[in-house]
């Protein structure tokens, strides 16, 4: 099994969380919704369960951050590198932080995005499968999210969708 | 045999340790050769200028990997064709062509014809050559991966077929190279030292190659940058990972001896603790000073505005040479275009190392404009081929300024396109005397009239366009590509195709080197014919084709520009020195970039096949790099705003570098106080004089300064009354200084339309444009009518139907619409030439369509008219013939009137009704005619009693044409302020020509945009900023 890292005691603002917001860090059985007030600390919560995601061994590549304006996906691929460069000085043994680094530099392949960028990506991957041209910059850049559905492989989407 | 591995930190002096060997090594008059490998043409370029301060570079080889193939494949008497790129694509298009054809494309089938895939497989194809994956290797990795399989089969064909020409791209000279080495032992033996400088990685057919040759040379000196990793921990420092894979590839293949350069102590202190203290453990900070600056800015085009004025200021104050100085860019594609701007405004020359895409350049743009000439001479494209700066069509008799002619005779002949409306045109004014005596004098300053040609100058005109459309001429059947390749490359000659004047330097050579470009494409094309069969095809299949061959072409690097300031990619800054170094765009998103997977091979795959990575790239020790090129200045910039004026977070580089600076970073708000000795341009000057210091213009400007500085101040004045919410001044509606003349010109004797007046009444400032100072908008003529022809042919078309039938006919259904067609087709047949419009394809349509209009609206119309008997119909009203309508103004004086009425009822009592006929059916309401927008019939009403003595007006109404319906405004229930019926609505609208007879004796036109919206057609609607479209579009 993977060693696992934490981040208490390293990140300052993840040690001030509340009950409530570890718990949603820290839950893994069920999926999960967050609702608060504005400015009541629901990004930072985010931030910390993918943080702690991350230390649990989970490749970024394997999760999706989605939000709702690529304002709020730039915050948040900041925030998590700033934390992770935080983690790497926090860190007292070299291993750790070879960790927390190798994870800083992955985190220009993360996978936090609109939704609009989540779903270009799945059709860029999926060229011949979407039967779509696989130089997407052609034509990608004004498309509704509705498309991203084809990747999905929605069928009231209307299009057609090869088997492979 | 020796192999060594300098590392050293990033410009650590490995060049200079490598200069040093040679300098011992290569001995002058000495047979042996030096052989000196470096990573691109910027790098060769640059070593060879080091070596020449050195002392010369006699004996000594400067090369690319690529120009070493060359040479071994020529020293061993190999002869392989590089085959150009559009060819390459040709080969890939018809290897898929095969693949289909045999059926191996069951994945890919659906997407081979993607112009998107091709360009895809391209690239893949070259990364299998550059790690020797040759099509064999590549269908044993494939396994059970369908995609990878098919990728193979594609691969094999082009491979098969490339070599059966004798052929190949530059990135497989590798294969041949490698194997001539392999068979030939002698190859290298001259050489008694192999240099390796400039890299930051290697590609396994460049390491096979270096394997090769090191072992028959005595010494190979690589050079990379790095360090190694920790003994005891295993790490190393991030700023060095990037390079980590290629120390170890090294290590691996050539095993190398090690040498570790300590650190640099001889270059400029800042920058070296700088690059010491970059991503490493250590928490020290250093005074920057001037040394290292940090600006965030409002956007990207702030940035480059920034970046080039700090490097302005190092030319001119610090004396640094241009070409010692770079920007160095995350993504080419963003900053180029406002970097030329901005350079031209700043007057610093550009070298950008990688050109445009010739397919972007402005000379493409001009070359596609022109093939669309051909197909029907399209007037657009016509005029925009007249005016382009890339063709010369003197020698055609076309002069410059002549597009200004051949426009007024297009107006005048109204020319949509078409060779033979040019004829007609051209005809109609040689016919006419005067083209203007029909209709009115011209005016001596009439611009219009001076410069619709004549005589001689109209013939000399005819016969060169005549000559242009010649040129121009295509045939109508297929032809052979080698056809059409000719007839372009003869009128590209013709029509001196890239003769560039007055461009600047870097326009001329990425432009001018675009007429070669094509000749290249054109041969290319014709190579294809040969190789992979002839066929015919139309001119549009043609220009489709070559369309497709321009855009798919890559951009070609240059060659330095000694005189300009460089502007180079992160990539291909690697191993070169500067003075002033500038790296921009360090924000979240654009650097460091999001990195994205290969569609076609996965990660692993990709990592097993020996091919560049495409995650993981550690863009940390790019950004390293980038900011250890700078010898004496270096300045990072960041824009902080997104497009949409959000904030935009820093790059985890840029917090990076800032921890280590003592200064923080220097927000620069461009609303900010600048002084003025810190102005770039002359526009900047403008700017902050303007904005922060006009008292010292007078001071500050020499004489031919001070005559701009008096245009900007005379539009801040504009700018000033525009942005005023009230309307005030001479430049939105009151022109004092046009008083006198407007009391005069609109004095007691002027006569008036009451459609002129509902102008005012809808917008004074519409106007006083269209009416008092007479502009109207040059529109290029269009097929088809407009609304106002329209209005006045479904006018006469009425007219004529009811004075075409004797009086007791005309309340007859059948009658009336018996007698519409034949009216109809008489007008419809005489309209264009009346009315000089062309019908457009909707024309014939049209007609049907306006007939059921008709007999729809005078179906509605004898509805609507019980118990009236139409009596009169286009009645004239005007002082010239003594039955003008006279009424008072605010001040008592007189206000005289014309106009028609266009249809007159009567009932059994002798009471008349008058009608006004409206092609539309919008604004003939009660509102419309208290707002002062449509006063025409209770003026009418008041015409027919007063003027023309037709009898007691009881009634008025609007009848829309087209709708079949009256408008909701009756006089006979007019009711306003104590005013009543017809009586009233007249002297309600008596009331509004006199206020609206005032305001414009009084020389007030303010911009009121009427409720709803203005008109289209309104003749300010371009510049007006009071203007809102209807409907609510801006």
């Amino acid at each position: 099994m993977n060693k696992t890292y934490s981040l208490q005691g390293k990140l300052k603002w993840f040690d001030e969380l509340n009950e409530t917001q570890l718990k949603a860090v820290r839950e893994r059985q069920v999926s999960l919704v967050v609702t608060a007030g504005a400015g009541c600390g629901k990004t930072r919560t985010l931030v910390a369960r993918y943080l702690s995601l991350l230390g649990e061994g989970v490749d970024p590549r394997a999760m999706a951050a989605i939000t709702f304006t690529e304002k709020a996906a730039r915050e948040m691929r900041s925030r998590v590198r700033t934390a992770l460069t935080e983690l790497v000085r926090a860190s007292e043994e070299a291993e750790e932080r070879q960790f927390w680094s190798a994870l800083e530099a992955g985190m220009d392949a993360a996978r936090i995005g609109t939704i609009h960028s989540l779903c270009a990506e799945i059709l860029r991957a999926h060229p011949a499968e979407a039967l779509l041209d696989p130089c997407l910059r052609f034509w990608m850049k004004d498309w509704p999210p509705f498309y991203g559905l084809i990747s999905l492989k929605i069928p009231w989407s209307g299009w057609q969708i090869r088997k492979t | 045999m020796s192999v060594q591995l300098v590392l050293s930190a990033a410009a650590g002096g490995r060049t200079e340790f490598a200069l040093q060997l040679i300098r011992e090594t290569a001995q002058p008059g000495g047979l042996s050769l030096v052989q000196v490998i470096t990573a691109g043409r910027l790098q060769v370029n640059a070593f060879k200028q080091r070596l020449a301060l050195e002392g010369g570079g006699m004996g000594v080889r400067v090369s690319t990997f690529y120009d070493l193939y060359r040479q071994i494949l020529l020293q061993g008497g190999e002869s392989i064709f590089p085959v150009s790129e559009g060819l390459l694509y040709d080969f890939i298009h018809e290897a898929l062509r095969k693949a289909d054809n045999q059926d191996l494309l069951a994945f890919y089938g659906p997407i081979s014809s993607k112009p998107g895939f091709l360009i895809s497989l391209r690239g893949r194809f070259s990364e299998f050559k550059r790690a020797l994956v040759s099509p064999q290797n590549l269908l044993q990795a494939a396994a059970a991966d369908r995609g990878l399989q098919e990728l193979a089969e594609i691969y094999t064909i082009c491979q098969q077929d490339l070599q059966k020409n004798g052929m190949e791209e530059l990135d497989g000279f590798a294969f041949s190279a490698l194997e001539l080495l392999r068979e030939n032992p002698v190859l290298f033996s001259d050489t008694s030292l192999v240099i390796v400088d400039g890299f930051e990685s290697f590609s396994p057919a460049q390491l096979k190659i270096l394997q090769e040759i090191a072992g028959r040379v005595p010494k190979m000196l690589i050079t990379l940058t790095g360090s190694l990793a920790d003994e005891r921990t295993g790490t190393v420092r991030q700023a060095h990972r990037r390079f980590l894979p290629a120390v170890r590839d090294v290590q691996k293949i050539l095993q190398p001896e090690v040498i570790q350069l300590p650190e640099r102590q001889d270059g400029e202190k800042t920058l070296l603790r700088f690059e010491n203290l970059l991503f490493s453990d250590k928490s020290e900070k250093i005074p920057a000073g001037e040394r290292i600056r940090m600006f965030e800015v409002r956007s990207p085009g702030h940035e480059v505005r920034e970046a080039l004025r700090w490097i302005k200021e190092k030319i001119l104050r610090r004396g640094v040479a241009p070409s010692e100085c770079v920007l160095i860019v995350p993504r080419m594609g963003l900053y180029r275009p406002l970097l030329k701007a901005a350079a031209l405004e700043f007057q610093v020359p550009l070298f950008f190392s990688a050109g445009e895409e010739p397919g972007s350049t402005p000379a493409a743009a001009a070359l596609l404009g022109l093939l669309e000439v051909p197909l029907g001479y399209p007037r657009r494209a016509l005029f925009e081929l007249l005016r382009c700066p890339f063709f010369d069509l003197q020698g055609l008799g076309l002069q410059p300024g002549d597009a200004v002619l051949l426009e007024n005779i297009c107006r005048k002949g109204r020319v949509t396109g078409g060779r033979e409306q040019w004829q007609e045109a051209f005809d109609l004014l040689r016919t006419e005397e005067d083209p203007f005596s029909e209709t009115e004098e011209p005016a001596a300053d009439d611009l219009f009239h001076i410069l619709l040609p004549q005589g001689s100058e109209l013939q000399r005109l005819r016969e060169a366009l005549e000559e242009l459309f010649t040129c121009l001429e295509i045939p109508s059947e297929n032809k052979t590509l080698t056809f059409w390749a000719n007839w372009l490359l003869t009128l590209l000659t013709d029509l001196d195709f890239c003769r560039l004047k007055g461009s600047p330097q870097e326009q001329i050579s990425a432009d001018g080197s675009l007429f070669d470009f094509v000749k290249e494409l054109l041969q290319e094309m014709l190579y294809s014919e040969r190789l992979f069969g002839g066929r015919e095809l139309d001119y549009t299949a043609f220009t489709v084709e070559l369309q497709a061959r321009l855009r798919l072409s890559m951009p070609r690097e240059s060659e330095s520009w000694r005189g300009a300031v460089n502007v180079l990619d992160l990539l291909q800054v690697r191993g070169l020195r500067f003075e002033a170094a500038a790296v921009l765009g360090l924000s979240e998103g654009v650097f460091p970039q999001i990195e994205r997977p290969d569609p076609f091979i996965s990660e692993e795959k990709r990592l097993e096949l020996g091919l560049e990575r495409q995650m993981g790239r550690e863009q940390a020790g790019l950004f390293y790099q980038a900011v250890t090129r700078a010898d004496s200045w270096l300045l990072l910039t960041r824009p902080y705003l997104g497009e949409s004026g959000e904030a935009w977070e820093p790059s985890p580089y840029w917090l990076a570098a800032a921890a280590l600076l003592e200064e923080s970073p220097l927000t620069i708000h461009s609303e900010e106080f600048r002084p003025l000795n810190e102005a770039a341009s002359l526009q900047e000057k403008f700017y902050r004089l303007a904005r922060w210091l006009p008292d010292q213009a007078e001071k500050d400007l020499n004489k031919e300064e001070k005559i701009r500085w008096e245009r900007i101040r005379a539009a801040h004045e504009v700018l000033a009354q525009r942005n005023n919410p009230r309307p005030e001044g001479i430049y939105e509606g009151f022109p004092a200084g046009l008083l006198d003349e407007m009391r005069s010109r609109y004095s007691g004797k002027h006569v008036w339309s009451p459609s002129r007046l509902e102008t005012y009444g809808t917008c004074p400032f519409r106007f006083y444009v269209e009416t008092a100072l007479e502009m109207q908008p040059q529109d290029l003529p269009e097929e088809g009518l407009d609304a106002a022809v329209l209005g006045s042919i479904l006018h006469s078309v009425l007219e004529k139907v009811f004075t075409s039938l004797a009086p007791e006919e005309r309340s007859s259904e059948e009658k009336l619409l018996e007698i519409l067609p034949r009216i109809l087709d008489w007008e419809f047949a005489e309209a264009p030439r009346k009315y000089a419009f062309r019908p457009s394809a909707l024309w014939e349509e049209q007609k049907r369509e306006w007939l059921l209009r008709l007999k729809n609206t005078l179906k509605e119309l004898l509805k609507a008219s019980q118990g009236w008997q139409p009596v009169y119909f286009e009645q004239f009203f005007s002082p010239k013939n003594d039955s003008g309508l006279v009424i008072k103004g605010k001040n008592g004086e007189e206000i005289r009137l014309r106009g028609v009425i266009d249809r007159v009822d009567q009932d059994a009592q002798g009471n008349l009704r008058v009608l006004d006929y409206k092609t539309g059916s919008s604004h003939l309401g009660l509102e419309d005619l208290l707002q002062k927008r449509r006063l025409q019939l209770p003026l009418y009403a008041l015409a027919a009693r007063d003027a023309l003595k037709l009898g007691e007006v009881s009634e008025g109404i609007y009848w829309g044409v087209l709708s079949g319906r009256a408008g909701s405004l009756k006089l006979s229930k007019f009711e306003q302020a104590g005013l009543r019926g017809v009586e009233g609505a007249a002297a309600w609208a008596a009331d509004a020509v006199g206020e609206i007879v005032l305001g414009i004796r009084t020389a007030e036109f303010p911009p009121l945009p009427p409720q709803g919206g203005c008109p289209a057609y309104c003749a300010a609607a371009a510049w007006c900023w009071r203007y809102k479209a209807e409907g609510g579009r801006w």
